[in-house]
């Protein structure tokens, strides 16, 4: 039960709670053993495996996305901790085979009731199953999965699903009893345990799995961030602009008041204070618009996958003041500096006109925009071409003073394009169009102050689409380089999927070869190393390779010495990206291969779907080989075939996703998606003939070698779906 | 407060070579050309001058309200360029009343809150009886209420001369106070001017282009082309007219 935590949590030593579940696991016979350990209440043996989907009735995919799929035993350990715990609040628990539990959202959400058929897919060997509903869980207490979907059956099924019928379990929770601490009680146990299983308090595993959590979430965390720093800078700049026109034509006004002596401190407090109100109001009403915000961005992650209305919305009591202390000081700070400069003429001059502001402040101004263009633009050249330390403040810092510098010197740059403007509008218009003409240069400070908000509210738009556009651009142009194959499928959720699914597409009719590929990522002194996994005619033909050195046809053989290589050789060896250190490792260490663009290490593996009954290489053998994702690869002719691969399983792939890996046949992926999506969603499809399907299995989890202490890095496929 | 020059005769204001140029090069205007100028304590001057021969902009440079680019400016025995921020302000404030040739009112101000402008700004209470004279002699009590574009430009002057009058001013710089004035309300106004320097030994110093309102005052000068041209002593109005016409006659010729 994976939202809650027992008191002590027995589980293979090495594993921690940050990782993904591996294959790796304790044995059954430990749960006898362990309840006569001193203040042990009971024991409890979980069978845990996530990417277990449930099919709703409408035949969509329930959650999935974001939060994990987990499936399971069903065990009535009590949660420890003080955490609500789950509990079954209708129907019974499953007994035998084909017997299910279901947590209540997903229950509700997939439409079933108690003694209906629950469709389910897994990513394991069995791929999709069905399972009457027996019961429905939740917490009776209140309390939530945050999102995730769990599936409970009988202790026996699960084993048979998940742990090949090991008679084991994933890990064991300690219960202990009244009295009996848990630090205690998990020296007691530790005591107990036989090497390579180790025992730790619930609470260190929960730390665990939630700063794998909080590092997984991390990127979005950044990204918002990034996003509120843009919004905060082009809102301080609208903001100043904003305040900056009222104030030049209400110099006048202000002169009015310093002529009968007001002190330029009475004038600019005055300014100031008109500043406070719609500071205080803006920044009222931004906060109700923030939350407001808040709540839908929330649906729309929802829409889009990432389904976090597990969780309320939290608004940090430090917000307010922040947003009220933000709100206030940038426009309270607009409203001093353009007052300051009306306190600075004299009275009359300034009454005269309220543009006369003096020529030399506009020369001051091209100057410091010229002298922040060329600093900006010198930083962001140095920051770009990794010729200082940490580029990115640079290139950070570059950026923002570029754009301060175009508009503060934006009244003399946009003078002669302002003149072809009105001569332009004199020609056209006559009298009229000088009189427009002549509008727009007479204040040249208002008319770039109102074309620079247009220019600042425009560009985190443009910079918006285009990293956006990069993104994809970048995505496909990974797959088109790094992938033979026609076609990729993979998790439409970003998760590992069944190898049956890989070979019933061998099995498709014109399918020439199917290729698969393991994927994991493991910890190398410290540093996330993706190790990729394949038989080496999948490697030969199914990667485009820059062999260093070595031949790949005798990989296979030498696999076990690679292993450990790779595996206890710490730390250098999986780095690539640079290709020089790429050529060096390589050539001292004869057999390793690298992929020129991706930091993935390939290991032979024996697993093939050709072969299935065959375990990979032993090093690899804690990847869990039923986590696999599959790039599918059609030849031929692109308009053929589409429909196939999907058609063949549509019970079984649920959210599966094909792409294109190439950008000359948008056409083909498109219906093959559309396929999918037909197959899938609703049980149809086209029959058409697939001439070519090539595949590869991409499996995730963790390799037993370096450091432990850190949760493994996302995977290296770029989607943060998979992150979870 | 007021400095005596080398006859005995208290000076309140004292222009000193002052000089006044807009913009540069071709479109460069000499609005004052060296002008010097003593305007005694207590009396009421008039200053006559064709249009554009920069009577505003000595006024302007006299008041505080503007700087002159050259030459200096005492007010008492204060000089202007040397003072700080905050004393202008203060001067501004307590010791000048100033009429603007076209007033300004602060337009968010009623016409009441207008005239008590400089006494709210620091933070005093007005004289109620002086300002109830002043108002009653400018005949705006009807009108005090009114924010100053319900006012027509005749009494928005009247606001203007009494905000000057209200605060008892040492210096009262007044840019045609009675040029949108019918005569009769003209003279009430120009008869309060009088009556302030002469009665109460405030310095007055009043541009026109009125031969008549000139009668009222103690001295006129004539200033021309960015200097002062003439000068006349209690002038009555064929005396200013003489040196009208005398001053335009050349001009006419040319
Ligand atoms: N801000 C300015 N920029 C350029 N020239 C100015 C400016 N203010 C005044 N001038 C010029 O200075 C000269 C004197 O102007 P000023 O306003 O002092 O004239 P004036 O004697 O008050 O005229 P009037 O009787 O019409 O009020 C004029 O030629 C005017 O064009
Ligand atoms: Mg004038």
């Amino acid at each position: 039960m994976a939202s809650t935590v027992g008191d002590v949590v027995v589980r293979p030593a090495g594993t921690d709670a940050a990782s993904e579940p591996t294959t790796r696991t304790v044995d059954s016979t430990l749960v006898d053993e362990l309840e006569g350990v001193e203040g042990a209440a009971r024991v409890d043996g979980n069978v845990t495996a996530f990417g277990v989907y449930v099919v709703g009735k409408d035949g969509k995919l329930i959650g999935g996305n974001g939060p994990p799929s987990i499936g399971g035993n069903w065990s009535e350990a009590p949660a420890g901790h003080d955490l609500e715990g789950m509990d079954i609040i209708a129907g019974r628990e499953p007994e035998k085979q084909g017997e299910v539990l279901l947590d209540s959202r997903t229950a509700g959400e997939g439409g079933y009731v108690i003694g209906q058929d629950v469709n389910i897919v897994t990513a394991t060997d069995r791929g999709a199953l069905t399972a009457e509903l027996v019961g429905i869980i939740g917490f009776p207490e209140g309390g939530s999965l945050n999102g995730a979907t769990f599936t409970a059956f009988d202790t026996r099924t699960a084993r048979e699903l998940f742990l090949d019928g090991k008679d084991a379990f994933t890990d064991i929770w300690v219960t202990a009893e009244a009295g009996t601490s848990r630090g205690d009680l998990a020296e007691a146990v530790t005591a107990a345990l036989p090497d390579g299983v180790e025992a730790v308090t619930g609470d260190d595993a929960a730390d665990e799995a939630a700063s794998a959590i909080r590092e997984a979430v991390g990127f979005l965390t950044t990204f918002l961030l990034i996003f509120a720093g843009i919004s905060l800078v082009v809102g301080a700049f609208l903001i100043v602009n904003t305040f900056s026109i009222p104030v030049a034509q209400r110099s006048r006004e202000l002169a009015l008041l310093r002529a009968p002596g007001a002190s330029k401190k009475q004038v600019t407090r005055s300014v100031l204070l008109e500043a406070l109100v719609p500071g205080l109001l803006g920044s009222t009403i931004g906060l109700g618009l923030g939350v407001l915000l808040a709540v839908g961005i929330r649906s729309l992650f929802a829409q889009f996958g990432l389904d976090l209305s597990g969780q309320s919305l939290i608004m940090a009591p430090k917000t307010i003041p922040a947003a009220y202390a933000v709100g206030v000081i940038v426009t309270m700070g607009a409203a001093f500096f353009p007052a300051r400069r009306t306190t600075k003429i004299a009275p009359v001059q300034a009454m005269r006109d309220d543009i006369a502001m003096p020529e030399s402040s506009l020369r001051r101004r091209f100057l410091i925009g010229v002298v922040l263009m060329l600093g900006g633009g010198a930083a962001l050249a140095a920051g770009l071409t990794d010729s200082v330390p940490r580029p990115l403040w640079f290139v950070g810092g570059g950026i923002p003073a570029i754009l301060l510098g175009v508009a503060s010197a934006s009244p003399v740059i946009s003078h002669p394009l302002l003149s072809a403007a009105a001569w332009i509008y004199a020609r056209l218009f006559g009298s009229i169009g000088a009189l427009a003409g002549q509008n727009s240069l007479r204040n040249p400070r208002r008319t770039t102050a109102t074309s620079s908000a247009l220019m600042i509210g425009l560009s985190p738009a443009c910079t918006m689409a285009i990293v956006g556009d990069s993104a994809k651009a970048s995505v496909d142009r990974t797959i088109e380089e790094n992938f033979v194959g026609d076609y990729v499928v993979s998790s439409l959720v970003g998760q590992s999927f069944s190898t049956r699914i890989g070979r019933e597409m061998a099995d498709v009719p014109g399918v020439e070869s199917v290729w698969a590929q393991r994927f994991a990522i493991s910890q190398m002194g410290g540093e996330g190393q993706g190790i990729g996994a394949a038989d080496p005619a999948t490697m030969r033909d199914g990667f485009k390779i820059d062999m260093v050195e070595g031949d790949l046809s005798d990989s296979g053989r030498r696999h076990g010495r690679r292993r450990r290589d790779l595996c206890r050789g710490g730390g250098a060896r999986g780095r690539r990206r640079r290709r020089g250190s790429a050529r060096r490792r390589g050539a001292r260490d004869g057999g390793r291969r690298f992929v020129r663009r991706e930091p993935t290490a390939l290991l032979p593996d024996r697993d093939h779907p050709a072969d299935p009954g065959r375990r990979g290489p032993p090093g690899l053998r804690q990847l869990p080989d039923h986590r696999h994702r599959w790039s599918v690869r059609r030849a031929g002719r692109p308009r053929r075939g589409r429909g196939e691969v999907a058609d063949r399983h549509r019970q079984g792939p649920a959210g599966l996703r094909c792409r294109a890996t190439r950008a000359d046949r948008p056409a083909g992926v498109d219906d093959l998606r559309a396929a999918r999506a037909r197959a899938v969603h609703r049980g149809a499809g086209h029959r058409q003939h697939a001439r070519v399907v090539h595949h590869r299995a991409h499996a995730r989890g963790r390799a037993a070698t370096g450091d432990r202490s850190q949760p493994a890095p996302a995977a290296a496929d770029g989607d943060p779906r998979s992150r979870w | 407060m007021t400095m005596t020059d080398a006859v005995g005769v208290a000076v309140a204001a004292r222009v000193r070579d002052l000089t006044k140029t807009y913009g540069k090069g071709d479109a460069m205007v000499r609005a004052l050309d060296g002008v010097s100028l003593d305007l005694v304590a207590g009396e009421f001057t008039a200053i006559m001058g064709p249009s554009g021969s920069g009577k505003s902009t000595l006024m302007h440079c006299c008041a505080a309200l503007d700087t002159a680019t050259s030459g200096t400016v005492f007010i008492g025995d204060r000089e202007l360029g040397k003072l700080k921020d905050k004393e202008l302000t203060r001067l501004r404030r307590d010791e000048i009343g100033f009429v603007f040739q076209s007033f300004n009112p602060v337009p968010t101000l009623s016409a009441e809150e207008n005239i008590v402008l400089p006494q709210s700004i620091a933070r005093r209470k007005p004289d109620r009886e002086w300002f109830d004279t002043v108002i009653e002699t400018v005949g705006i009590r009807d009108r005090l209420g009114h924010r100053p574009n319900q006012l027509s430009g005749g009494q928005q002057q009247r606001v203007a001369v009494a905000r000057a009058l209200v605060g008892r001013p040492t210096i009262i710089f007044a840019d045609e106070p009675t040029g949108n004035l019918d005569s009769t309300s003209g003279a009430e106004v120009l008869d309060l001017l009088r009556r302030s320097a002469a009665d109460y030994g405030q310095t007055v110093v009043m541009v026109t282009h009125d031969p008549v309102a000139a009668s009222y005052t103690d001295r006129v000068v004539f200033p021309a082309d960015g200097r002062i041209v003439d000068e006349l002593r209690n002038p009555d109005r064929e005396g200013v007219l003489d040196v009208m016409a005398r001053m335009s006659a050349p001009a006419a010729e040319a």
